[in-house]
């Protein structure tokens, strides 16, 4: 179901130093991931929804409510929204149990879905304890868990992962999936990581310097090209379920296999996908992991490359080129899944690049990011 | 001890209870208002307030004994709400000990909340919290050795007047007559022994809760250790 059935913005900011104009206008999404680099205005945006900062003039309209006029403001208290903040505080005088209580007597969710609420998200052992006898992480979770138990209309999220460790980020995350899904709560979700927004997020906006330049289907905008210039060069990628088989005690290496999407399943008479050698901890052997392939660490051949340290070959069709200024986005479907690979101009010209054109995609273990245990 | 000066002990500590008590309740709305929406006029506000520290009382007290007289027009209508001139009565005295004394709560708490961290303000909006939540769960425990430190101060300070209580309140034995009002007729009077037994309890009481406030309260009032 669609709960954001409509989100429009049209908001300058001014700022002393730094100004954005926020345009966008968003129909028939649930979770909408906000991508952009430190300081591009991501966390300014999801004040401004959050009515905490109201500078900003403009129109904000959430389904049929007109949150922001040019002439009224719905106050925060009003908007039903409930946000966790990158540096957020819990009330540190209050145990985990109190501060979460502030919440519960007010909350629209029934004492077991309350109950259920605190209980998955792993929290209900800290429920005596002080914030500050918590880890950032921890504290983290509380405060989301604070969020979630107010079902609010829309919740806003800003970077509410950054203080976990990637094993626990993802059983969150999870959680949270399922929570969005379950009691139907629209939510704004920023992240600099792309594999959060990837899993949460089914439309996502690209943020440049104050001005909201992809608005799309999340995909979409996770294929397309201008978003490089918005993560880190070594994040841009791809990201592949992976199973760690086994792990290789001599050389400190895990051997994955990629797990195949359910219509390669279908089509193909292999059972398992193709093999990926990473180093990664002995303690993942047997899960199935997701892992970031850089779109820049990949060497595309006509030919498989021998005699070189080249570790991975993996080998698949060309199913889009995406010209950009001063390089190409060439997107390799690899036992079902996107491999995205960025080359220049002359390396596409000199490989006569085309698509349906089959090709072998080789990396560095090195240079993949595997998961952490 | 004579029973005119016990009756002084009790009126002054029934003043100084009142006024600490009414100051508790008008201090933190100002002192709220002055540290979170600092408008055009906070300065003259806050100028207004602390006033009484720069001002001889007697000054304080002249104007308000102008203002307070029946025959004036804002004295017509005090008269009118409380039912008397506030002139050389009780319930003048402790108005005037409410204004005298506004400063040493509304400063200390000023300074408090605005030492609160703005994030944990910001979640109280967030949260939706009903008023008895913000001000009884949230900000009184958070700021609550300010709130200590500002009824130590108001109670002890409304029990050191003297030049206000003269102007307006006069010298009516159980009604106006306070501890140093007591103290300036025993001197009068050359009467030393009765002046020096009321002097020293107030030298005492001050210091005593001067050493509290500053031994104990004054290195937490900005902020609590919690763990």
């Amino acid at each position: 179901m669609d709960l954001i059935v409509k989100l429009k913005i049209d908001l300058e900011v001014q700022k002393s130093n730094w100004s954005a104009h926020f345009q966008c206008d968003i129909s028939n999404a649930q979770v909408v991931g906000v991508i952009g680099r430190s300081g591009s205005g991501k966390s300014t945006l999801l004040r401004q929804l959050s009515g905490l900062d109201t500078s900003g003039l403009g129109e904000i309209q959430f389904n049929s409510i007109k949150w922001q006029t040019k002439s009224a403001c719905v106050s925060t208290e009003q908007r039903q929204v409930a946000m966790v903040q990158q540096d957020y505080l819990l009330f540190p005088h209050l145990s985990i149990l109190q501060n979460l209580a502030l919440v519960q007597k007010r909350s629209a969710l029934s004492v077991n879905d309350q109950n259920q609420v605190i209980e998955n998200m792993g929290v209900s052992d800290w429920l005596d304890l002080k914030p500050g006898q918590l880890s950032g992480g921890q504290q983290q979770r509380v405060a989301l868990v604070s969020a979630m138990l107010q079902k609010p209309d829309l919740l806003l999220l800003d970077e509410p992962l950054s203080a976990l460790d990637f094993k626990t980020r993802n059983q969150i995350l999870t959680q949270l999936k399922r929570y969005v899904i379950q009691y139907q709560v629209a939510a704004i979700y920023v992240s600099h990581h792309l594999d959060e927004i990837s899993d949460i997020a089914d439309h996502c906006m690209l943020i440049q310097q104050g001005r909201i330049v992809l608005n799309a289907p999340t995909h979409e905008v996770l294929d397309h090209p201008k978003l490089e210039q918005s993560v880190s060069a070594n994040q841009f990628g791809s990201v592949l379920p992976i199973e760690a088989v086994e792990f290789d005690q001599g050389d400190q290496m895990m051997r994955c296999q990629i797990v195949m999407s359910v219509d390669q399943q279908q089509q193909s008479s292999e059972l398992v996908g193709q093999t990926i050698w990473a180093p990664m901890d002995s303690g993942l052997e047997g899960r199935q992991l997701h892992m970031q392939i850089p779109a820049k660490n990949i060497i595309l051949a006509r030919t498989p490359i021998e005699g070189s340290s080249l570790q991975n070959c993996l080998y698949g069709k060309i199913i889009r080129l995406k010209q950009d200024l001063d390089q190409v986005l060439v997107v390799v479907q690899i036992d079902g899944h996107d491999l995205k690979v960025i080359v220049s101009k002359r390396a596409q010209r000199q490989l006569e690049l085309s698509e349906q054109q089959m090709i072998y995609c080789h990396t560095k273990s090195m240079s993949l990011l595997a998961p952490a245990n | 001890m004579s029973s005119d000066d016990l009756m002084a002990i009790i009126l002054t500590l029934k003043l100084a209870g009142a006024t600490t008590g009414l100051l508790l309740i008008i201090g933190p709305f100002i002192a709220w208002r002055l540290a979170m929406k600092p408008g055009k006029w906070s300065h003259l506000i806050e100028s207004l307030v602390a006033l009484p520290l720069v001002l001889p009382p007697t000054v304080l007290g002249f104007y308000l004994l102008l203002l307070f007289s029946p025959n004036s027009a804002p004295g017509k209508f005090m008269m009118a709400i409380f039912g008397e001139p506030l002139v050389f009565n009780f319930t003048g005295l402790l108005v005037a000990s409410v204004l005298y004394s506004l400063p040493f709560v509304v400063q200390p708490l000023q300074a408090a909340f605005k030492s609160l961290d703005y994030r944990l303000i910001e979640n109280m909006r967030l949260l939706n919290l009903g008023a008895f939540d913000r001000i009884f769960t949230i900000i009184v425990p958070l700021t609550l050795p300010s709130f200590i430190v500002a009824t130590l101060l108001s109670f002890a300070h409304t029990v050191g007047e003297f030049g206000v209580v003269l102007m307006i309140g006069g010298n009516i034995p159980g009604e106006t007559r306070v501890l140093s009002i007591a103290l300036f007729d025993h001197v009068e009077s050359m009467n030393y022994q009765a002046a020096h037994e009321l002097a020293f309890g107030l030298l005492a009481f001050s210091l005593v809760t001067l050493f509290i406030v500053y031994g104990y309260f004054g290195k937490k009032s900005h902020g609590l250790r919690w763990i």
